[in-house]
């Protein structure tokens, strides 16, 4: 079952998901020791290949690393000949002559992950490439909805928000489909592709109505931009129609869990106070996301013997 | 006695096909055509057609400014190696022909050609849309076309006026109809894929509504516009009711268009970021419905070469392009279920007219013509290697892809350019 890169869920599938997945449970393990460091990955080299700005899932993705006892090397936009106007080919080449088991990359630009493969034999995992995919999000999501519901199969997932312009919401589309839950998108016209047929999705403008036997409602990041670029006349009517405002949290079913990718645009999307309540579980996101990487990375360079191992000798 | 003869083909023309020799004389003009004839240096052709050259109404050669991607002397080496013995240059890849020096200097980097040359100016100055060009004085110096490959934000007003002002130079006004106001960051066609894809798309209407306006105003101006590379079955129909109704609108489409479809764009490979962008399966099969009924003027490539590491960029960062001139005929013949008339008639005879070169190229192959050849097995079949291309680029949108039609041999002004699919190294003679 084993694959050679994370670049987008149909790099997993089901099977691959579900591995992933319970993994994280071992990692999760790993994580809640007093020391959470094993040596599953010493030797192996990583490189951090950021394109875009990102704080969040780069220090997941190394933590994830250092957990593991990976070694890594950075090349990120502010720190290297990248921003000297080197190709993404000269990069990576020298990424890979310098000898590396696997490229994390960010990119702007849709498609990068499997253009990489021509000039490298590492692995490549997807950290987010433009509007298209950021697979490990979808699976740090995945292994949430899990660990909060149970399950994922049979649940009603609403992803409300700027769908059009994002990667999360095409890979979770992707993999929360692929483990059997009914999805609804909730967006504005505007903010939807143009043809959302090809997805097995429910498609509504109505948020109210949407929500109310929703199991999950997964908030997206409205750009600050989109107001400029007439995507919708003012973010005070997007909040209005499509933000999750303290008072349709309230109304939200008990059991039902508020989800966001993060960064969060408070009072936007989501009403300052609503990431406090008991059903967000934004931070857990975050916290499963160092757990999750780590079984990404592991699955990918690991071998199952040395983690048996590791495990004992630490214990 | 003839220089040169081209024996045992089968001569493809306006009139018909017939089989014969095509004797050449030291002027570069046809001599004879018949039985026998004999030469100093004889061709076999047989079992090949011989037509009249191809004309090429849409082609970039970077030159003077973007020497790196092109010149005149490797695009038209591309060129004829194509089967084209003229070709139309756009104004916009180099440095912007907006004026009469930077004129005089592409009319003298024409020269280096190995084929006829015909230089478009711009319409507006830089190609902006804001004030039109010393059309006038370019026209003094025999440029008879000109041209706004990317229009854009212009005004009906500004197009308009060129109209208007350019009809007592008799000349034409080519516009390309991709510049988007739908969809200014638009990197593929809408639809699909993109959305699949999360790539920002073009939606085809935008062409659609172009192509409108520019029918509206070469209506009311009388003006003779030419629409370069429609992408979008509706435009031609538009362009079919404009000309029903006395515009002298004519129109043009890229092989790719008629070909490719968007689908090739999921391997996020560069070399098919075109503009107009690949079309979905269901345009590319009208696209070949119109082209089979006669309702479109000419296929023109629209090369516009690419230097190769820009090309090697993700998707989104890479410029638009593809080099064109060696596989149009293959395309043509391998994509269209029409008879090789009506193929020649589109790469040939019709462009030779909207050109304006209809006494040298394209029509009749009779005595007394200048020797202007393109000889080609239309059965033989073959693969495209981008980096076996004489274009200083090497990224085609039909890498990759098995066509059948393949050019042996080209004559420029009775000159043999092309031998065997090979350049012949005297001296350009242009």
């Amino acid at each position: 079952m084993k694959g050679k890169h994370v670049r987008g869920v149909s790099d997993l599938g089901k099977d691959g998901i579900q591995e992933i997945l319970s993994l994280s449970d071992h990692f999760l393990e790993v994580s809640s020791r007093r020391i959470p460091k094993v040596p599953a990955l010493r030797g192996r080299t990583i490189a951090w290949l950021f394109y875009e700005n990102s704080t969040r899932t780069r220090l997941s993705f190394e933590t994830a690393a250092k957990r593991l006892s990976a070694d890594s090397m950075n090349f990120s936009v502010s720190s290297s000949s990248i921003n000297k106007g080197e190709s993404l080919r000269d990069t990576v080449e020298t990424i890979t002559a310098m000898g590396v088991d696997a490229i994390v990359v960010r990119h702007s630009s849709t498609g990068v992950p499997w253009l990489l493969p021509k000039w490298t034999d590492a692995s490549i995992i997807n950290a987010g490439d433009g509007a298209h995919e950021h697979p490990t999000q979808s699976l740090l999501d995945c292994y949430t909805i899990k660990k909060q519901l149970g399950d994922i199969e049979g649940k009603k997932i609403v992803i409300a928000g700027d769908i059009k312009h994002s990667r999360v919401a095409r890979s979770n589309i992707l993999a929360f489909k692929a483990m059997g839950a009914e999805i609804v998108l909730v967006a504005p016209r505007t903010l939807l592709p143009v043809d959302t047929s090809l997805w097995p999705v429910e498609i509504s403008q109505d948020l109210d109505g949407s929500i109310a036997d929703a199991d999950v409602l997964y908030m997206l990041r409205m750009q600050l931009e989109r107001q400029k670029e007439a995507f919708v006349p003012s973010l005070r009517e997007y909040t209005n129609d499509y933000g999750l405002t303290l008072e349709r949290a309230k109304k939200l079913p008990k059991h039902t869990i508020i989800m966001h990718p993060g960064p969060m645009n408070r009072g936007v999307e989501i009403a300052s106070e609503v990431p406090e309540l008991d059903n967000a579980v934004v931070t857990n996101q975050v916290s499963n996301g160092v757990i999750v990487r780590m079984a990404v990375l592991y699955f990918l360079l690991g071998s199952g013997a040395e983690l048996s191992e590791d495990g004992n000798s630490n214990e | 006695m003839s220089k040169i003869v081209l024996k045992g083909g089968v001569i493809v023309d306006k009139t018909g096909e017939r089989h014969a020799d095509i004797g050449i004389g030291d002027d570069g003009r046809i001599t004879e055509i018949g039985e026998g004839l004999s030469a100093q240096k004889t061709i076999d052709v047989t079992g090949q057609i011989v037509s009249s050259g191809f004309v090429d109404l849409n082609a970039h050669f970077s030159q003077p400014g973007n020497e790196k991607a092109e010149t005149f002397e490797t695009g038209t080496r591309s060129a004829v190696k194509g089967g084209f013995t003229a070709v139309l240059a756009m104004p916009d890849t180099g440095n912007i022909n907006d004026d009469a020096d930077t004129a005089r200097s592409i009319l003298r980097l024409g020269e280096t050609a190995l084929c006829h040359v015909e230089i478009a100016g711009a319409i507006t100055m830089g190609n902006q849309g804001e004030q039109i060009a010393p059309l006038s004085e370019m026209a003094a110096l025999g440029v008879r076309h000109f041209a706004d490959p990317l229009i854009a934000g212009e005004s009906d007003l500004i197009i308009r006026r060129a109209m208007e002002y350019s009809q007592r130079l008799g000349v034409t006004l080519h516009f390309g109809c991709s510049g988007g106001g739908l969809s200014p960051e638009g990197q593929m066609n809408e639809g699909t894929t993109s959305s699949r894809l999360g790539i920002s798309g073009i939606p085809k209407e935008n062409e659609e509504i172009e192509v409108f306006r520019l029918c509206s105003l070469a209506k009311m101006t009388g003006a003779r516009v030419h629409i370069q590379q429609i992408a979008n079955p509706q435009s031609v129909k538009l362009i079919a009711e404009a000309q029903a109704e006395g515009a002298k609108v004519t129109c043009e489409v890229s092989p790719h268009h008629f070909a490719l479809t968007e689908v090739l764009v999921e391997s996020f490979e560069a070399r098919y970021k075109v503009l107009p962008p690949l079309m979905t399966q269901e345009n590319v099969n009208e696209m070949q419905k119109l082209l089979h009924e006669g309702k479109v003027d000419a296929i023109a490539t629209g090369h516009r070469p690419c230097e190769n590491h820009l090309k090697e960029q993700p998707f989104q960062e890479a410029p638009f392009g593809t080099i064109g001139f060696e596989t149009a005929l293959g395309a043509s013949i391998t994509y269209l279920n029409s008879p090789l008339s009506a193929i020649l008639n589109l790469l040939s005879w019709r462009p030779a007219e909207i050109a304006g070169l209809e006494d040298t190229h394209g029509g009749e192959i009779v005595a007394g013509r200048p020797g202007n050849l393109t000889v080609f097995d239309p059965q033989k079949t073959w693969v495209v290697n981008g980096t076996e291309m004489l274009s200083k680029s090497s990224s085609s949108v039909f890498e990759g892809i098995q066509m059948k039609g393949l050019v042996s041999h080209t004559l420029v002004d009775g000159e043999l350019v092309v031998i065997d699919g090979e350049i012949q190294n005297n001296e350009s003679k242009r």
